[in-house]
């Protein structure tokens, strides 16, 4: 068959045109899924850019509070370490540390630190060769370590003097090479800071935040308090045999003759402690006593060896006035002065008074009499000085009117009844009786009253009650 | 017998499409038409559809675009101060109080002598402060000591202490006690003197810290 015919064939020609037709819709169908395929690549692709997006916007408020709290902190890192320009003034700021801490500077140098690569803190570190003692070398390093500005000391040395290198003071003087290190804070170009919205106000809000992220940048500093009369650890301590002259003393025996006064000194004060927080009144007059006989006997132990000058050890010396003494002193001034041999004292004796008395205005009678027994040795030595002589008074007064209200109360008297009127008469041991009229020895009816009659007996005025 | 139709072709009876030949060809025209509609369902409908949701996903991306900026642009400064204060933290936390550890030295020599009955005194004296994590040395303190007394027990009650107390805090151990004796000299009491080497390696600054939080 000719191609010419096959051409004017109309199925021929509808068949061929519907399969390319086919073709052609196929085609168009393939490439359209693959675009809306592509598409929903993209979908895919943004939705996970959204979520990521989203995610990351949601810890804006966060980061923001961060941000506004380490932007505040930073002006702190700024006070804390120098700049360039505090650096050109460090020689003035060693200045102040040398007159403060007591020491001679001798050098200055500044040390090349290599620091090729350019960060925000840049290392800088001077070397100082000065004179002082140790007190001096550790003032110098308390200045350098509390310093607004932070500072350290990395390294240094010390060569002591020898026992005759000495300055005005009295103090041996060694040689100190020592570094001062800092770093100087210069920000390295950032990105431009964001914007932050009602940045004030956040200021503001966060100020907790601000002052507790301030606080964990100062850097501690330990409080130096000075010598406080310790030695100094790089000088020879020993004694020259030349100035240990007159009453001797070896080391062993200051040793044990400090040890032994420290012992009972602080015995005494635990001894004291334990006064303090007796309550029972004899206890206590008994624990004075004792008290009072220790520790005016530690008292002449002490003024014996200060008078005798046989502590010469350094160390035995300096633990004699700065342990021993203080205690000593100490009890003292809480147990008043010293009135040993002298009868009790006139702390005690008002306390003695106070609880005579309180016994009395309730009719214990026997205890007010037993406080005072312990003191009763020691009255009339009281009686002696004119401050403690009106207590002593007192005190025997109390005694004197527990005494008589204890007799008044062993006389077997019979009040029987009483007419109360113009002329009051009382019925005792059975004879009729008037105010004013003697009813035994020492014993007067002082006043008659409806429930009672008051008697005066031995001047002291005592009641009975009417018996029904 | 043959017949010959002599009528122009125009004129002739056309012949019959088969029924054969008529299925063939709806067949084909219903998968032409299916596909057509096909084709337009995913060109109006589907593709129209997701286009037009990634526009809108678009645009909502274009909306968070600025946040999004804020954000990295907070983070970068975050970043910048977190590193600063990392820097100054090393600085500060490598840091020893060379006031304590003097003042401390200084109550150990004094009152640990009275405590144990030693007279100690210190000659040549070098501290150094390293940070080399790789060799593991980071300083340490070396002085000359001096122990005033024949007794050469009284070396170790003195390192015993130094071992014991706060200055150690911060060092490794001391070495066990060793010492030779001085030339005795007879104008200063007491005359006889042993000297021995007090040195103290420093520990790296975690260990430090850990034994200044104790």
């Amino acid at each position: 068959m000719q191609l010419s015919e096959l051409i004017h064939n109309r199925i021929f020609v509808s068949a061929f045109a519907g399969l390319a037709l086919t073709g052609f819709f196929g085609a168009a169908i393939y490439f359209e899924n693959e675009n809306i395929e592509e598409v929903r690549g993209q979908i895919e692709l943004r939705k996970g850019e959204i979520d990521t997006a989203q995610a990351l916007v949601a810890g804006t408020p966060d980061l923001v509070k961060e941000v506004v709290v380490e932007r505040e902190t930073d002006a702190v890192v700024a006070e804390l370490l120098p700049n360039e320009e505090a650096i050109n003034n460090f020689v003035r700021t060693l200045r102040g540390f040398e007159e403060a801490a007591g020491v001679r500077i001798t050098a200055v140098k500044k040390k090349n630190v290599n620091s090729k690569e350019k960060r925000d803190f840049d290392r800088v570190v001077y070397q100082l060769t000065f004179e002082g003692d140790t007190f001096g070398l550790i003032a110098f390093i308390d200045q350098v370590e509390s310093d607004s500005r932070f500072m350290s000391v990395p390294s240094f040395k010390l060569s002591p003097g020898s026992r005759d290198s000495v300055d005005a003071g009295g103090r041996t003087v060694h040689k100190v090479t020592l570094d001062v290190e800092t770093y100087v804070y210069e920000p390295q170009k950032a990105s431009e800071p964001r914007r932050i919205d009602g940045y004030d106000r956040k200021v503001q809000q966060l100020a907790a935040e601000i002052d507790e992220a301030r606080a964990m940048l100062q850097v501690d500093s330990y409080e130096y308090l000075g010598a406080r009369d310790r030695r100094d650890p790089f000088v020879d301590p020993r004694t020259p045999a030349d100035s240990l002259l007159g009453p001797m003393m070896t080391l062993d025996e200051q040793i044990a003759a400090v040890d032994g006064l420290l012992e009972r000194a602080e015995d005494l004060q635990a001894f004291w402690a334990d006064y303090q927080a007796m309550e029972d009144f004899e206890m206590r007059v008994q624990a004075t006593v004792t008290f009072e006989e220790e520790l005016f006997k530690l008292e002449e132990d002490v003024r014996l060896l200060q008078v005798e000058g046989t502590i010469r050890d350094l160390s035995q010396g300096r633990r004699f006035r700065e342990d021993l003494l203080p205690i000593v002193d100490e009890l003292r001034v809480a147990m008043g002065a010293s009135q040993y041999g002298q009868g009790p004292g006139f702390e005690l004796l008002a306390e003695a008074r106070d609880v005579m008395a309180g016994h009395l205005s309730v009719g214990r009678f026997e205890e007010a009499l037993a406080a005072m027994a312990p003191l009763e040795t020691g009255l009339d030595r009281a009686a002696e000085d004119a401050d403690r002589l009106p207590l002593v008074n007192e005190i025997r007064d109390l005694a004197f009117r527990a005494r008589t209200a204890m007799d008044f109360d062993a006389l077997d008297l019979d009040v029987g009844g009483v007419i109360v009127g113009e002329y009051s008469v009382a019925l005792v041991d059975g004879i009729s009786v008037e105010e004013g009229e003697m009813v035994g020895p020492e014993l007067f009816v002082k006043s008659i009253e409806e429930d009672r009659v008051e008697f005066l007996f031995r001047g002291v005025a005592l009641a009975r009650l009417i018996t029904q | 017998m043959i017949f010959v139709n002599l009528l122009p072709e125009e004129y002739r009876p056309q012949p019959r499409i088969t029924p054969k030949k008529a299925a063939l060809l709806a067949t084909g025209a219903l998968v032409n038409a299916s596909l057509l509609a096909w084709w337009g369902w995913l060109a109006i409908g589907v593709s129209a559809k997701v286009e037009s949701e990634l526009t809108q996903l678009d645009e909502r991306m274009a909306s968070l675009k600025p946040q999004v900026e804020f954000h990295r642009g907070l983070e970068a400064e975050h970043r910048q101060y977190q590193s600063r204060e990392n820097t100054l933290d090393q600085i500060t936390s490598e840091r020893i109080s060379w006031t304590r550890k003097m003042d401390e030295l200084v109550d150990l020599v004094d009152r640990g002598s009275e405590a144990s009955h030693y007279l100690i005194w210190l000659g040549n004296l070098n501290v150094t402060q390293l940070s080399d994590p790789k060799r593991k040395q980071y300083g340490s303190f070396r002085a000359d000591g001096f122990s005033g007394s024949g007794n050469f027990a009284n070396l170790a009650n003195f390192l015993q202490d130094l071992e014991e107390s706060s200055f150690a805090g911060g060092f490794n151990p001391p070495a066990p006690p060793e010492g030779s004796q001085s030339k005795v000299d007879e104008e200063l009491v007491p005359s006889e003197v042993w000297s021995f080497p007090v040195e103290l390696s420093l520990k790296s600054p975690k260990e430090r810290n850990a034994d200044a939080a104790e």
